[in-house]
């Protein structure tokens, strides 16, 4: 047993020490899967070290009264730690020197969908609402993931300077997400053009996070529908937990960013 | 016969209105109480188990060849629909399939304590 609480919120020196040690082959593991995924060493390349270093950090911050399990608790900022670790180590340059074109793009792009799909840190799939079925909830995921990627390398091209043979392809998607209605442009643009997470823009728009959820897994349904059929689909109706912002939209004379897109290059 | 009618309608006397009573006073207002503060919550309990939402989309190292075939899988529908352009779809599969990777480990560590 290890010496009480220290301030009656977080844990003594000593009891965190415990949890380093508890947890120590987790962190490792941890560690270990982003060197397996990016083909890097995860010791040569700094992760063990920088993984450990999150769990300290963690172990002296946790609070236990607040209820949430230590892995819980830390999973992320560890899985946070070694991918910066990661995308700054010597094997991620060299490699990204050797690999192929399309495999550096690919690295690159797995790093930026952290951003928009945060729970992948935490080893989940970005489900939202169980259907009753893990295996098509884990498919519907993967298909957002999917979709979801496309759409960051389209910006990324974008921004780049596309090819001539991948310009149509773009702004036909661009054009698809510009008959949308502002808010969910807007919902759009957020998290995959500035890289920001789902629940960030429900915390932004002051709204619930599950409303912000459902709409994007509406969008996204939207704009697959739309690109395989050619044209667009019919338009998704704003829930009631987003109306406030489509009026402040409304009055300030926003008609989404993709509009905007198009109008500036017509 | 009407006449008859008009006849019984005759009004015999005003009888006389009752005398108003005395209008009651009202009552002193006894004094409005101070609204109390609320006592503090003692503290939230934490989810218990891992069931339910928590354990929503949950993914392990052992799942990891099922759910490469899923993401090639998907990716070759969506590309075969149009809606992943053709000139993406490898570097979109590999990301997705790397980015899923990076979180998967081995389910034993996730129950150890």
């Amino acid at each position: 047993m290890g010496k009480p609480a220290s301030d009656g919120k977080h844990l003594s020196e000593e009891e965190a020490n415990n949890l380093v040690v508890e947890h120590h082959g987790w962190t490792e593991s941890i560690a270990r899967a982003v060197a397996r995924a990016w083909n890097l060493d995860w010791r040569l390349d700094g992760l063990d070290g920088a993984a450990m270093e999150a769990l300290i950090f963690c172990s002296r911050r946790f609070d236990p009264s607040r209820g949430i399990p230590f892995k819980g608790y830390s999973r992320r900022r560890i899985h946070e730690a070694s991918t910066e670790a990661a995308r700054k180590s010597k094997g991620w340059s060299r490699s990204m020197s050797n690999k192929s074109a399309a495999e550096n793009k690919a690295r690159e792009l797995s790093a930026e969908l952290y951003g928009v799909f945060p729970d992948l840190r935490d080893g989940r799939l970005p489900v939202s609402e169980s259907s009753g079925s893990d295996d098509s909830d884990a498919r519907s995921a993967i298909r957002e993931l999917l979709i979801g990627a496309s759409l960051v390398a389209t910006k990324q091209a974008v921004a780049n300077g596309p090819l001539p043979d991948e310009l149509m392809d773009y702004k036909r998607m661009v054009g698809v997400m510009a008959c949308l209605e502002p808010v969910h442009q807007l919902l759009l643009y957020k998290v995959y053009w500035d890289g920001i997470s789902l629940r960030n823009v429900a915390t932004e728009w002051d709204t619930d996070g599950l409303n912000v959820m459902r709409e994007h897994k509406v969008l996204i349904a939207y704009l697959q529908k739309s690109l395989a059929q050619g044209k667009p689909a019919a338009l998704p109706k704003v829930r009631p937990g987003l109306k406030p912002l489509v009026t402040k939209l409304k009055s300030s004379g926003n008609k989404g960013p993709f509009t905007d897109v198009l109008v500036s290059t017509a | 016969m009407g006449r008859k009618d008009d006849k019984d309608k005759k009004i015999d006397k005003i009888g006389a209105s009752d005398a108003t009573k005395r209008v009651k006073s009202t009552e002193a207002v006894s004094d409005v109480e101070k609204v109390k503060g609320a006592s503090a919550v003692s503290r939230v309990a934490g989810v218990s188990g891992v069931g339910g939402t928590q354990a929503l989309g949950k993914i392990s190292l052992e799942q990891r060849e099922k759910l490469m075939g899923i993401v090639t899988e998907e990716a070759a529908k969506l590309a075969a629909q149009g809606v992943i352009p053709n000139s993406q779809r490898e570097i979109v599969e590999q990301a997705v399939k790397m980015v899923i990777d990076a979180t998967l480990i081995e389910s034993s560590e996730e129950k150890k304590r």
